[in-house]
């Protein structure tokens, strides 16, 4: 069993948050809304409407590209890819096919729970495109709203990189720590704003190349269950080779109540899309100073922070791995840590943000205020400390014979009875070290 | 010039099956030929050489027609507007037979 090895590559969309939709001033903040309430002949598909791509989100859609590495043409297009079905009122999804807005990047993952620490993987494509409408089944019938119908939703494709269901989890996670970075989508998996689709196969032992088929997998909706759906398919796929026979390709569904997957629709019923440019909308030409622009606009990225994190505040990689997992609270921390009376104390802030004893949510000012009281040692009243320890040495005769005896651990008892003679007001070494003077 | 094209049966209902159409029998055997002929006729285009040439993928003389995000939107439609022409219309949506 051990010789197989599974060739996984991932389809990842993501919607954007822009205002309006993609080819229309609708709004796009369909979420909670009632039916068919954000519509117009654009995206209803009414014959003779004109689609106007929105300005915003192809820009935000580059954006991606560039923080995933890609390489933005000068030259591209939209074309429409055509299907069936109630929830694509044109009868063709306006998408790209051979010009995409984004192509050839790559991630490098820094992850310190990753294996190996870091690992990169290619990016095949970004590429700009609508969602459909929402599909609610109930009863005998299924209710069509177009308040999604579309909304941006950007495509992003990997190669076949990934060989293991872990790796495929930490590259999610940091492609959706990205995307939120960026600020143009809240990529949330539950409300559908981030959709994640591998596509698996099983290499047999000793094959080369890719292997002959592959296995789509839909409805998957967190990133624990794309790690269940990649192990149970591997699983059932290796079944069906060691079978000696080739398992077939087709699309199936994930399901997340008992935990496998069930075909969807086989390859033979598999739509032939008859892609062509969109003839509605003319094509793009960017200049060099609009894609260099675009490249000025990143934010710094989680892994680009995280090894300045531990390079110039020397935080160790793991606690800044959890700082950068969202922007607000990498900011916080440098804003803190840069702080003049912080003096760059950057793992003491690490631990205090990480360990959640002074809250984020407050004002820098009043943190690093909170932060300083934390590290500044008690003050002892030595005139105090001294009645204190005479009255528990006096008290506990039983236990300085003890100590003096030899039973050095009696100590930590002493030096509790004096820090509560002393309500807490007494910084504890200076205790222990007055006693042990004392017993001497 | 090549031969005359013929269609097999799968090929002419494959093909309907992507238009989303329902052919009986004798609008087969029909399409099945006409189709044939419209190809056929196309065909010449065939003989004109055009490596090297780029694909035409536009026609207008326009390129970056976009809108600015956020702007006022003056195509929308309320939602009685919006189901008014629908055939079957459920709790303000178009409701088709059950896909799932």
């Amino acid at each position: 069993m051990k010789d197989y090895k599974p060739v996984i590559g991932l389809e990842i969309h993501v919607e954007l948050k822009t205002k309006s939709k993609m080819f229309c001033q609708c709004s796009a903040d369909y979420f909670g809304a009632k039916p068919n309430m954000h519509v117009c002949p654009v995206c209803m598909g009414m014959p003779g409407a004109l689609p106007v791509p929105n300005k915003t989100a192809i820009l935000w859609m580059q954006t991606i590209g560039r923080a995933l590495g890609c390489t933005l043409p000068k030259h591209s297009k939209f074309d429409r890819k055509h299907y069936s079905y109630p929830d694509l009122p044109k009868g063709y999804q306006i998408s790209q096919y051979d010009e995409p807005f984004a192509v050839k990047g790559k991630v490098l993952l820094k992850n310190p729970y990753l294996k190996g620490g870091e690992k990169e993987f290619h990016i095949t494509r970004v590429h700009m495109e609508e969602d459909t409408a929402k599909l609610i089944h109930q009863g005998k019938d299924s209710l069509v709203d177009f308040n999604r119908s579309s909304v941006p939703l950007v495509e992003i494709v990997t190669e076949p990189d990934f060989t293991d269901a872990d790796d495929v989890k930490a590259f999610l996670e940091e492609l959706q720590v990205i995307v939120r970075y960026l600020g143009v989508s809240d990529a949330d998996m539950e409300k559908g704003s981030m959709r994640l689709e591998p596509n698996i196969s099983v290499r047999k032992p000793g094959e080369v190349g890719l292997p002959k088929y592959k296995v789509e997998v839909k409805n998957i909706n967190s990133f624990r269950f794309v790690k269940a759906a990649i192990e149970f398919e591997v699983k059932r796929q290796i079944e069906i080779l060691e079978k000696g026979e080739l398992p077939k390709q087709e699309t199936r569904g994930y399901d997340d109540v008992h935990g496998g997957t069930y075909s969807q629709r086989s390859k033979e019923e598999a739509q032939d899309y008859r892609y062509f440019p969109e003839p509605d909308i003319p094509p793009f030409e960017f200049s060099e100073k609009y894609i260099s622009d675009v490249e000025n606009s990143l934010p710094e990225l989680p892994s680009t922070l995280l090894t300045r994190f531990v390079k110039e505040y020397g935080v160790k990689e793991i606690d800044a791995y959890i700082l950068t997992r969202d922007k607000k609270t990498a900011d916080y921390f440098e804003s803190i840590v840069l702080n003049d009376k912080i003096k760059k104390a950057g793992q003491a802030v690490a631990n205090v943000i990480i360990n959640k004893k002074i809250a984020t949510s407050l004002p820098a000012e009043k943190f690093i205020e909170e932060f300083l009281k934390l590290g500044k040692p008690v003050e002892t009243d030595t005139a105090l400390l001294d009645t204190a320890v005479t009255t528990v040495l006096g008290a506990n005769e039983k236990a300085v014979t003890e100590y003096k005896s030899g039973k050095q651990s009696v100590i930590m008892f002493l030096v509790g009875q004096v820090m509560k003679q002393m309500k807490g007001k007494a910084d504890a070494s200076v205790v222990r070290k007055t006693l042990e003077e004392k017993m001497k | 010039m090549s031969d005359k094209i013929k269609l097999s049966k799968e090929e002419v209902l494959h093909l309907a099956k992507l238009a989303g159409l329902t052919l009986t029998e004798a609008e087969i055997e029909k399409n099945s030929a006409q189709l044939a002929e419209t190809i056929d006729y196309i065909q010449n285009l065939d003989e004109l050489k055009t490596d090297g040439v780029a694909p035409t993928n536009s026609v207008v003389d326009l390129s970056n027609v976009t809108f600015e995000d956020g702007t006022k939107n003056t195509r929308g439609l309320t939602q009685v507007e919006a189901t008014a022409n629908g055939k079957n219309v459920k709790e303000n949506a178009f409701a088709v037979d059950r896909m799932m």
